[in-house]
């Protein structure tokens, strides 16, 4: 199963992308975290240790919807999914 | 009438340069109900020299997630288009990098009077600050950067 994740503000520069794509073994958002924490220094933004799921101030975004779950073992994945991790908005 | 007043503003998210303030006032007054109104009010955010902290700031990026941002602005301006005596309202974000003193975002209300102008044009400001996927980087003179949130 092939997903793509959007990068955005701090990810765009941790990543140096705009977005990429992840060949997932799994069909959950567990997954594809364990993946992005393997290749980018990103686990300190979006986990929350203590409470071993998704930091509460991180919007998960799928397909342009909103996903108000924090545990991503119950997040499911289809191919071809977007997903985006977003921090709190600070327009101009 | 010149060709470039032809075009009509839809509200989103742009890129820096794409137009200015003029075209999106021109826009607007081309609205069929546009005799109603008594006022167009305008709000300009533009790059400011310090941060919220007091750091001198010497340029601004913005990045948007496009597709979320456009459709939480339309829906910011066709909640307010209900308000009591609005006619229009459009909301444009730009996005890119910025030196100083550049426009950011631009807001232009059409009602019927200027006290309902007045109050949506501030509520579509804060609306827009807290509810649309957009996240500027503040560049500093000491050669660091922060994304704010």
């Amino acid at each position: 199963m092939i997903v793509e994740v959007l990068y955005f503000a701090e990810f765009k520069d941790i990543t140096g992308k705009k977005k990429e794509k992840f060949e997932l073994k799994d069909n959950d958002l567990l997954g594809l975290l364990n993946l992005l924490f393997e290749k980018y220094n990103l686990k300190n933004i979006l986990w929350d240790d203590q409470n071993q799921k998704i930091h509460n101030l991180i919007s998960i975004i799928i397909n342009n919807q909103a996903i108000h779950e924090k545990d991503p073992s119950s997040i499911k994945l289809n191919d071809g999914d977007t997903i985006a991790f977003l921090l709190p908005v600070s327009g101009g | 009438m010149k060709s470039n007043e032809k075009i009509q503003v839809k509200s989103g998210i742009y890129n820096k340069g794409d137009f200015g303030l003029e075209k999106i006032i021109n826009s607007i007054k081309r609205n069929p109900d546009i005799k109603k109104a008594g006022s167009i009010h305008t709000f300009t955010g533009i790059v400011r020299d310090t941060s919220i902290n007091g750091k001198p700031v010497i340029s601004m990026k913005i990045d948007a997630y496009e597709e979320l941002a456009n459709k939480s602005i339309n829906e910011i301006c066709e909640k307010l288009k209900k308000e009591n005596g609005i006619i229009d309202i459009k909301l444009v974000h730009l996005k890119g990098d910025f030196d100083l003193s550049e426009d950011l975002v631009y807001v232009v209300v059409a009602s019927a009077h200027r006290n309902e102008g007045f109050n949506v044009i501030s509520k579509a400001v804060e609306m827009y600050k807290k509810e649309i996927a957009v996240w500027k980087k503040e560049n500093f003179s000491d050669g660091t950067s922060e994304w704010t949130h």
